[in-house]
């Protein structure tokens, strides 16, 4: 079943990257939708059907940390999986954004096959 | 942390970014490009440090990174594209630069900005510079951090 995708970046060139990056991990995906901030992408999701987000942090408006907040206070969202793709590499903030409710976390850089096996490892190999 | 280990720090993390991100790498040293088609944008972060950091690079090179992240024909790039890519450039390696810094504790980084007129007058406050020869041109990379204080 193709999987429907949400990146929220306010980079445009790293939205670009991501969702070629997952188009070339051979997951199906259906629509792949692109937002500039965690505002958006809630006003998104209250609208559409969307299997897993990717989420950067530090963006204008709402950032990643608030997202994943709202989206774990939203009963209708709070079980979509995040996974978490930003240049904090800390342990603190990994295990912080972990405790908020994100499935995962990506540190940039990184290669494309350590996406691919995160977004196999949030949703399950046999869901892919 | 010493000036030399500043120094290994910045080239391991340029290296890793280019390879990683970018498909290239690091060719020797180089010299800062004055020319006034580079490009150049600026992070600041806090932390357990604080500080900025600065990535200025050649119009030229900047445009063979953009194609490569992007997967497209230089050709097609315009403009904005390129400024979109050097200032998540400057985010990667600023964040991957703190991240080496202090392994602990979170770090926030403010949005990067283009620098519309790079300046090329020397800054007292720029504490470590190295400059990258890269794939068409040269990466040089200015940190100024509390680390040093």
């Amino acid at each position: 079943m193709a999987l429907n995708i949400m990146i929220v970046d306010d980079s445009p060139v790293m939205r670009t990257f991501l969702r070629k990056v997952v188009q070339l991990t051979g997951i199906p995906v259906g629509d792949c939708c692109e937002v500039g901030d965690g505002e958006a992408a809630l006003s998104v999701l209250r609208q559409k059907w969307v299997d897993l987000v990717l989420t950067d942090i530090n963006m204008p408006r709402m950032n990643g940390e608030e997202l994943v907040r709202q989206l774990g206070l939203d009963r209708m969202l709070c079980d979509i999986p995040v996974v978490v793709v930003s240049t904090d590499a800390s342990r603190d903030r990994i295990d912080r954004m972990i405790k908020l409710g994100a499935r995962g976390y990506i540190s940039k850089p990184f290669l494309p096959e350590t996406l691919r096996d995160e977004i196999e490892r949030v949703l399950g190999v046999q869901n892919v | 942390m010493s000036k030399p280990n500043l120094d290994h720090l910045i080239a391991s993390a340029v290296a890793e970014v280019l390879e990683t991100m970018f498909f290239s790498e690091i060719l020797g040293d180089g010299q800062p490009d004055l020319s006034c088609t580079a490009l150049e944008a600026h992070v600041a972060f806090t932390g357990n440090s604080s500080g900025t950091v600065d990535v200025q690079i050649s119009e030229a090179a900047a445009r063979s990174l953009t194609a490569s992240f992007l997967g497209e024909s230089e050709e097609s790039l315009s403009g904005l594209q390129l400024a979109h890519l050097v200032c998540e450039l400057t985010n990667m390696l600023c964040g991957c630069i703190v991240s080496k810094m202090s392994a602990q504790g979170c770090f926030n980084l403010t949005s990067p900005e283009l620098i519309e007129q790079p300046h090329h007058e020397s800054d007292e406050r720029i504490e470590i510079q190295r400059s990258f020869a890269i794939e068409r041109g040269t990466l040089t990379v200015s940190l100024a951090s509390s680390e040093f204080a």
